[in-house]
């Protein structure tokens, strides 16, 4: 870009982001003839995901969620009813820890070792993926957790795709965190042996909120949704001489 | 063969005919006006009809006299017939002789025009036997990956199996027994599918598709027989790659709970757009209900709503073939050929035609025939016109 010799330095700031801006969105594409043409942003968090996170891994980590549920309702029977629901709730985390551990180690997530009440997180693409319980509707317990706050910060890189900053544009992440959430009702008179849903979540860098939510049933269905739409290609083609022929010989209509 | 026949008459040709309009010669030979024998010494060879009798057997027949004379195209392969035991031979021979015209029509328009590269798994094994169900699993999935479908629900089969050069023709046959058949080209070294669409149901003629895809896909280097227990498990692994191919057991296992009532498979059915019974079926073949389950699910279904039709069966429009239909519009709009040409080119009847080629009724009649809507005159318009332009001025209320 050409600037004038004589601009104020303000000036000359903000003229620099805009060219800065132009190159990044409206890449040069010599293709249309030197013209700048706008690039339309095609990558979504959840594409994101389906990229990096194999199906396999995610339904085993679905199934890894109920068994671990199961078994920690299971292992709390008998236990006085006065504090049946905090036992069942720390019961919860081991089992599903220990489930949600099993699913990454044989789907080649490299899982970290478990270790007390840590939180046991693996890796696949470039994402980080780690689990937490919660009540159905609220969400609150995903904030307690120093260290789920400071995995999140991670996610500064993947923000773009949600939010696209003026100043700063999006470059594929190396590092991004995904959470696997086992939703609760929140009393043990509903579905005390199994979560109401599953859902992954991505977080932004904060932990205040969330880039993309679903539920593990309509993600996974995600996976076996074609590319695009089905493509039309039931079309024939003209030999390439048909029409030519006709016109030379004066026989076309 | 006589000297005064018209000397280039191609006699299959007459045997094609009578096969494909299902006439028997006594028949033909009452229509044309000529004894019985001399219709079989034309169908022979031995000899050829005068130029007049030719003129009236075109007539009768509904093609050109022209037609009898074109050098029949080499044989489509022996086509797998997808039928019940009771399905006569003179209907089989009828549906040949359709698929047959289907390759003619193919053949001559692929003068002019490329149709879709072919894109089909085929699997080498030359005995049926050959086949484990994981064989025939792995098919569809790989048939699902060529044509990009993904693992959900496909939205058109019928684009799908066309957009890998497939040759499709859906037509009223009058033969209930025989849903489909499938052969392969050698001329064109591609395969052609007829369906019939007698029952005007959607879901069956779908799956009736994907039954033939799974002929082309897996049988194609097996050889025919008649034997009936080899024939029917040609049928079996045809059913289970079209169960594999409509509802990938990864995706659609997913979806159903166990035990499902009837009223779980309606909403499967109007989902993946496959019938309950063809659902029961894919149920049990992937071991998701047991033999007593699936007799159960077809002792209710068959209570609830009988043994022919489930609710909902009108809900979807049957797929309809494109390519041989576009490429006549093709030609006509690119003024290849003009559009009263094409029967003559194709030596068909019009009718056969549209039948063949999915075009609409008329089409050939009616296409450049643009209606005009009527006008008025220009004095009625000036009579019925007030004297003066200038209109009223109506004053708006004013509010007291």
């Amino acid at each position: 870009m050409d600037i004038p010799r004589k601009v104020p330095r303000t000036f000359l700031a903000v003229d620099d982001c805009i060219a800065k801006l132009l190159r990044d969105i409206i890449p040069f594409n010599e293709s249309s003839g030197g013209k700048r043409v706008i690039a339309i942003q095609k990558e979504t968090i959840h594409g994101l995901l389906l990229k990096n996170i194999p199906r396999p891994l995610v339904l085993a980590i679905e199934e890894a969620f109920s068994v671990g549920a199961q078994r920690a309702y299971a292992a709390a029977q008998g236990m006085d009813e006065g504090h049946l629901p905090h036992v069942v709730g720390q019961l919860r985390h081991f089992h599903m820890n220990e489930a949600f551990h099993r699913a990454l180690a044989a789907n080649n997530a490299s899982p970290c070792p478990i270790r007390g009440s840590g939180i046991v997180s693996g890796r696949t693409g470039v994402f980080t993926l780690a689990r937490f319980n919660a009540k159905d509707k609220l969400w609150n317990n995903a904030r307690r957790s120093n260290t789920r706050r400071q995995m999140s910060e991670a996610n500064r890189a993947i923000e773009p795709l949600v939010q696209s900053g003026l100043f700063s544009g999006y470059d594929a992440p190396a590092d991004a965190v995904a959470f696997f959430v086992g939703c609760f009702a929140g009393s043990l008179r509903i579905q005390p042996e199994a979560p109401i849903t599953m859902q992954i979540a991505v977080p932004d860098r904060h932990m205040r909120q969330w880039l993309f939510r679903e539920s593990l049933d309509k993600f996974i269905q995600r996976y076996d949704m074609p590319a695009s739409l089905q493509n039309d290609m039931a079309r024939p083609k003209l030999k390439a001489n048909v029409g030519k022929d006709l016109e030379k010989d004066g026989t076309s209509r | 063969m006589s000297r005064s026949g018209v000397q280039a008459f191609q006699n299959e040709r007459l045997g094609q005919m009578l096969a494909a309009r299902r006439i028997s010669q006594v028949q033909l030979a009452s229509m044309v006006g000529v004894s019985p024998a001399t219709v079989s010494k034309w169908r022979s060879g031995s000899q050829a009809p005068e130029h007049d009798a030719l003129l009236r057997l075109a007539t009768v027949v509904n093609v050109t006299a022209e037609w009898f004379t074109r050098p029949i195209s080499p044989k489509l392969s022996l086509p797998l017939f997808r039928s019940n035991a009771s399905a006569h031979v003179s209907a089989r021979e009828m549906l040949e002789a359709r698929l047959t015209w289907a390759q003619d029509i193919a053949i001559a328009l692929s003068e002019f025009v490329d149709y879709p590269e072919v894109n089909l798994p085929i699997r080498s094994y030359t005995e049926p036997e050959q086949f484990t169900d994981q064989d025939i699993e792995e098919a569809a999935s790989e048939c699902r990956e060529l044509w990009n479908l993904g693992s959900s629900i496909i939205q058109d089969l019928a684009l799908a199996a066309e957009g890998a050069g497939v040759i499709l023709v859906r037509e009223d046959t009058g033969i209930a027994q025989i849903e489909g058949l499938s052969a392969w080209s050698e001329t064109l070294a591609r395969p052609f599918i007829l369906l019939s669409a007698d029952k005007d149901n959607g879901f069956r003629s779908r799956f009736d598709l994907a039954h033939e895809i799974g002929h082309l896909v897996l049988h194609r280097h097996i050889e025919r027989s008649t034997q009936p227990e080899r024939h029917k498990l040609l049928e079996q692994q045809a059913h289970r790659f079209a169960g594999a191919l409509l509802l990938p057991a990864e995706s659609f296992a997913r979806e159903v709970r166990i035990p499902p009532t009837l009223d779980d498979l309606l909403l499967l059915k109007r989902r993946w757009g496959v019938s309950a019974a063809a659902i029961i079926m894919r149920l049990h073949a992937l071991d998701l209900v047991d033999e007593n389950q699936k007799i159960a699910l077809f002792k209710r279904r068959s209570a609830r709503w009988g043994a022919k039709s489930e609710p909902g069966d009108g809900e979807r429009t049957p797929e309809r073939p494109r390519l041989l239909k576009r490429t006549i519009d093709l030609l006509v709009e690119e003024k290849v050929m003009p559009l009263e040409s094409v029967p003559v080119h194709l030596g068909l009847s019009e009718a056969d035609l549209e039948m063949l080629t999915s075009l609409s009724e008329g089409y050939f009649r009616g296409h450049n025939n643009v209606l005009q809507f009527a006008r008025m005159k220009e004095n009625a318009i000036r009579s019925d016109a007030p004297a003066s332009h200038t209109g009223a001025v109506v004053p708006f209320k004013v509010r007291s």
